[in-house]
C-alpha cells in the first residue's frame, strides 16, 4: 500500500483511463480526517466498513437447505 | 411458478455472475428465491416496497446506463433477505436492481444512511 503524508487541504490524484479521481484531506482534528473525493462517472464511493457490512450480510443471508426456507415462507408469507 | 436467468453479482461473492430467480411462492407473493448455477447458494429475495412503505430511492444515471435500462417498465428491485432466530431480516441498503427484460442484474449500495443492511420485519405485515 502506498502511504502519503498530506496537510489540510493537500491533495491526490489517482490518474486512471476514465478519468482522475481527487481525493482532498478537508480536515483533520483529533485522530480524524475529513475527505472530499470527485470521481469520474462509474465509481461508486463507500465507506469500507459499509462494504464489509454488506457482505457479511450476504454471507449470513445465503442459504442451502432450500426446502427448509421454501416451506418456511409457504406456511408464514402466503 | 417461472425460473429466470440473471447474470450479475453478488457483493461477497464475486466469484459467481449465473444465477437463476424463481417464483417459487406465486407470482403474487413479494418473495423469491436467488439460486447461483455454479455453487449451491441460494438467497431468499423481497419485493421491499411490499414490505417497507416508505422505501424510497433514485436509480443513478451510471446505474441506469451499466445496467442498459431504456425505462421504468424494465426495473425490477428486490433485496436480500436473512432469516435468523425466527426472525426475517431485509437489507434495505443494497438492494438488487435488475434489468427484467436483459436478464441482468447490480447490488448497488445506497447512499441514504436510514437504510440499514438488517431491518426486521414481520411475515404477517407482508401482504
Amino acid at each position: 500500500m502506498l502511504v502519503l503524508t498530506r496537510k489540510k487541504n493537500d491533495g491526490i490524484i489517482i490518474k486512471g483511463k476514465d478519468g482522475d479521481i481527487r481525493i482532498v484531506a478537508v480536515e483533520v482534528d483529533k485522530g480524524k480526517v475529513r475527505l472530499g473525493i470527485e470521481a469520474p462517472k462509474g465509481y461508486l464511493i463507500v465507506r469500507e466498513e459499509l462494504v464489509s457490512e454488506i457482505k457479511d450480510a450476504n454471507r449470513m443471508s445465503a442459504i442451502e437447505n432450500l426446502d427448509e426456507i421454501k416451506t418456511l415462507i409457504g406456511d408464514k408469507g402466503e | 411458478m417461472s425460473k429466470t436467468p440473471l447474470k450479475g453479482k453478488v457483493i461477497g461473492f464475486e466469484d459467481y455472475a449465473d444465477y437463476v430467480l424463481e417464483d417459487a411462492f406465486g407470482e403474487a407473493s413479494p418473495f423469491r428465491i436467488l439460486s447461483c448455477n455454479d455453487a449451491s447458494v441460494s438467497f431468499i429475495m423481497a419485493n421491499p416496497f411490499k414490505i417497507i412503505d416508505d422505501y424510497t430511492f433514485r436509480i443513478e444515471d451510471d446505474l441506469v446506463n451499466d445496467l442498459g435500462l431504456n425505462g421504468l417498465g424494465d426495473v425490477a428491485v428486490l433485496c436480500i433477505v436473512r432469516y435468523e432466530g425466527h426472525t426475517f431480516f431485509i437489507n434495505l441498503r443494497s438492494p438488487l436492481i435488475i434489468n427484467t427484460a436483459r436478464g441482468v442484474f447490480i447490488q448497488t449500495i445506497l447512499q441514504d444512511e436510514a437504510y440499514s443492511v438488517s431491518v426486521p420485519f414481520e411475515m404477517k405485515k407482508v401482504e
